[in-house]
């Protein structure tokens, strides 16, 4: 459950593995890869986390209502190239918002038939996951999409701009992350998502509306997905449809890293953050010795395998 | 309870043959030797010497977390002990799977009785069976032969080619139980075989357990119900914080001396409620013509601090109203109102907005949530109201919470978790989520099950406190003191209908059972004379 008092954050982090080996990481890849502490890649850390990360927190929200989202790369993509692909027909604003209102509405779609229809979460998201791909290589005809000249540059400043010398998406990032901790630790929502994740027939008993909590998880993935998809497409400057491919095993590796349990009921925002920077981490020191692409991906599978074995262990000693 | 004569004779010729062959010497079925049992930094059982002979029933009795559940477990084999050793008719007991404990002739019926729910009822009898000769994978039988067993058990009537999963919890022990007659064993263990049965089929484990004794086996007895100890034990072993207090013939024992040995202190008997004065509140809970499932045309009253207990047999449909009106099923109603208001009721939501909240039988399932702190399950009910613009008020929340654990003497911290606790202070817990609520009407099903002495008293008081509040409770149980101890009315349900209600001072345990029993036992007795 939620830390609740600052004596208890504090051993919290104390025993929090995962700070430990993000530390242990960052400090070996400071002394031994060159060009690691450079200005320019920590700016790239930054820039990298941020998408998967907000991706993450939604994930988080899901599997601790004892969920699973396989559809976040898609809204991602979809979310993207609407934004993207109507910059040359409405305002900027209104393009971005109907990107964002895409993810909002794919999230709800999820979470009407899940929370009312009853469909499993597992298949309901693996077939939007399919769904919204499609349509987004539908809409791009398979093609890159390029923002419009007259908005080009306002668009990229999300992704690409600083704001007191930080990355603006950085700033976002963490914005968001201080928005879910508090919605998961202080509202009565949050207690609910715990509730309905831990168990669902108690949670049923003590009067939680089940169905709503459930439709409100989904459509806040969908939610931070949108939002995620555009910061994405902002940072590259282009929309591809193949853009967030592989992001929901990221993402859940990113939460399981993090100490939450994939049966529900347990996982905090802060393990999360932990478990994003760690496998950026990753990615970014193999990219910086020039691993081949498909090593890496090998490398990524090994870690979360890793990490999903350890955190049993991990729970069968508790 | 005309057969209680015969039993008791019976029991006391069996009773002087154990304790010849106990003075004489002979070679002990069981032999527990300075067991101990560790999880962890918790110590469950702490030197225990204890043997069992042929022919003789040995009660093993304890509060919540005394360690009875822990020996059982060594005995089958399930678990091996920290320390010490085990002996099965002079054997090292290997304790590397169950199917020593059962190839060493350990038969074991568990709390939660072992049934595969999608298995038909007769391969669910002959299942063990499996374990001993692989020429017997057929699980189908000749029908006559298994008719005859289930009729033992008191399940005649049922069909045997159903899935075991539609039995009623009391008849899947009884299933379970059937299974004495095929498995060869001998020690028979029963681990609160009779915690979700009724009178009825305590009456056929007393058949069983005496049939055992006359075939030479040693039974086991672990249950939390003293009336049933005392009736079926030769011996009691009392076990208290995982150390055995004292083995005890249980001859000339009452139920308060085993308790007091359990608990470390006396505690006087449970006295009936009196006669209690005339209410003439408007009521509470008002229903007219309820109709669920089999349950058709009941009407029920309950005025404000009135306890009124429903009793009944498992299945007679009392269970059935109190989670309906708790918004766990659908039902129909002419008329539904609470405190005077017409309600309507579809979901838990529903019911605790009508101000009706239902206390369930089934902690576990659904009694709290298991990664939540003891501050958080008793804030969950009422967590709207702690709440100011959906933010949690966290120093309320806490006020709240200790508030609780002082008032009901919860022996746990508010970081807590709730999992952790014993079952008695679990339950206080459960119990205190609701006190904590607005509401008019508290359905009790089966507050006390699997809480030991000491706790149930105070879930007792806490019952009667709601009552003093002016609260309406429907107090659903299966145990006929605890009912007529609270209850200023008793409705008694028999096939899926009220049979008899009777004010409290105007009748006796007796008339409970013999009202609830109804015509089953009739037929029953009827089809043993055509035998």
């Amino acid at each position: 459950m939620a830390a609740y008092t600052n004596r208890r954050w504090v051993n919290q982090l104390a025993s929090n593995y995962p700070l430990w080996i993000l530390v242990g990481i960052y400090a070996l890849a400071c002394l031994f890869v060159p060009k690691f502490v450079s200005e320019v890649n920590q700016f790239n850390l930054i820039r990298q986390s941020s998408v998967i990360g907000i991706v993450s927190l939604g994930m988080l929200v899901v599997i601790i209502s004892a969920g699973i989202d396989l559809s976040v790369g898609s809204i991602v993509a979809l979310a993207g190239v609407i934004a993207v692909g109507t910059q040359a027909h409405v305002p900027l604003p209104l393009a971005i918002l109907a990107g964002i209102g895409v993810g909002v509405a794919i999230g709800a779609a999820n979470g009407a038939a899940i929370a009312f229809l009853r469909v499993s979460p597992f298949v309901m998201t693996l077939g939007m996951l399919a769904l919204a791909r499609g349509l987004t290589y539908a809409y791009t005809e398979g093609g890159p999409l390029q923002p419009a000249e007259a908005t080009r540059d306002i668009f990229v400043l999300a992704g690409r701009g600083e704001i007191f010398g930080v990355p603006t998406i950085g700033l976002i990032w963490l914005v968001l992350v201080l928005l879910i901790a508090f919605m998961l630790n202080r509202t009565v929502f949050g207690r609910r998502v715990f509730a309905v994740g831990s168990n669902q027939s108690a949670a049923f008993a003590s009067g939680v509306p089940i169905s709503w909590t459930l439709f409100c998880v989904y459509t806040i993935s969908g939610l931070l997905c949108g939002l995620a998809g555009v910061l994405l497409a902002s940072r590259v400057s282009v929309a591809t449809p193949t853009m967030g491919q592989a992001f929901e095993l990221d993402a859940i590796a990113a939460v399981v890293i993090g100490g939450a349990s994939l049966a529900g009921g347990r996982g905090t925002v802060l393990g999360t953050v932990i478990g994003t920077l760690i496998l950026v981490l990753i990615v970014n020191i193999l990219n910086l010795m020039s691993v081949s692409i498909f090593w890496q991906d090998a490398v990524r599978g090994a870690i979360i395998i890793a990490a999903m074995i350890f955190g049993n262990l991990r729970g069968r000693n508790s | 309870m005309a057969s209680r004569s015969d039993a008791d004779r019976s029991q006391h010729q069996i009773q002087r043959h154990a304790g010849e062959a106990a003075t004489s010497g002979a070679k002990p079925i069981f032999q527990v030797k300075d067991v101990g049992k560790t999880y962890g930094s918790v110590t469950a059982l702490q030197d225990v010497s204890l043997a069992g002979y042929s022919g003789e029933v040995l009660a093993i009795c304890g509060a919540n977390g005394a360690g009875k559940s822990t020996l059982s477990k060594l005995l089958a084999g399930l678990m091996r002990p920290s320390t010490g050793s085990i002996y099965l008719d002079g054997e090292l007991l290997k304790h590397s799977s169950p199917k020593d404990g059962i190839d060493a002739g350990v038969l074991m019926m568990y709390q939660e009785p072992l049934i595969v729910d999608h298995l038909s009822v007769e391969e669910n009898l002959w299942l063990f069976d499996l374990n001993r000769n692989w020429a017997s994978l057929k699980l189908r039988r000749d029908p006559a032969e298994t008719r005859k067993l289930l009729d033992r058990v008191g399940l005649a009537g049922i069909d045997i080619d159903r899935p075991a999963g539609e039995l009623t919890p009391g008849n899947r022990h009884m299933l379970a139980l059937a299974r004495v007659f095929v498995v060869p064993h001998k020690l028979l263990i029963l681990d609160e075989t009779t915690a979700s049965t009724n009178e009825e089929h305590f009456r056929i484990v007393v058949d069983i357990v005496r049939h055992q004794k006359a075939e030479g086996t040693c039974v086991i007895f672990v249950s939390h119900k003293l009336n049933e100890v005392l009736e079926l034990a030769d011996r009691i072993a009392v076990l208290r914080d995982g150390r055995l207090i004292d083995v005890v013939p249980a001859e000339n024992r009452s139920e308060e001396d085993i308790s007091a040995m359990m608990i470390g202190e006396r505690l006087s008997a449970l006295a009936p409620k009196p006669a209690p004065a005339q209410l003439d509140a408007p009521p509470v809970l008002e229903v007219r013509n309820f109709r669920s499932g089999r349950v058709q045309g009941v009407d029920l009253t309950v005025r404000p601090g009135e306890i009124v207990g429903l009793y009944g047999l498992v299945g007679s449909g009392r269970s059935t109203i109190g989670r309906a009106l708790g918004g766990h099923f659908a039902f129909a109603t002419d008329m539904l109102s609470v405190d005077g208001k017409d309600v309507t009721i579809h979901s838990p939501r529903e019911a605790i907005a009508s101000g009706v909240c239902y206390l369930t039988e089934d902690r576990h399932k659904e009694g709290f949530i298991p990664d939540f702190s003891n501050q958080s399950n008793m804030s969950l009910v009422i967590l709207d109201t702690l709440a100011r613009g959906r933010v949690i008020n966290r120093a309320k929340e806490a006020r709240l919470g200790e508030g609780l654990i002082e008032r009901f003497q919860i022996k746990g911290t508010l970081d807590g978790m709730t999992i952790n606790l014993s079952g008695g202070n679990q339950q206080k817990v459960c119990v205190a989520k609701w006190a904590a609520s607005s509401a008019k009407v508290l359905i009790i099903d089966e507050p006390t099950k699997g809480v030991d002495v000491g706790a149930k008293r105070q879930i007792y008081e806490i019952i009667e406190e709601f009552a003093r509040q002016g609260k309406g409770v429907l107090l659903i149980s299966s145990e006929a003191e605890e009912l007529m101890h609270l209850s200023d009315r008793a409705i008694v349900m028999a096939e899926y209908e009220i049979a008899a209600e009777f004010s409290a001072g105007t009748y006796d345990k007796k008339d409970l059972i013999s009202v609830a029993l109804g015509d089953a036992v009739r037929t029953r007795r009827a089809a043993q004379r055509r035998h």
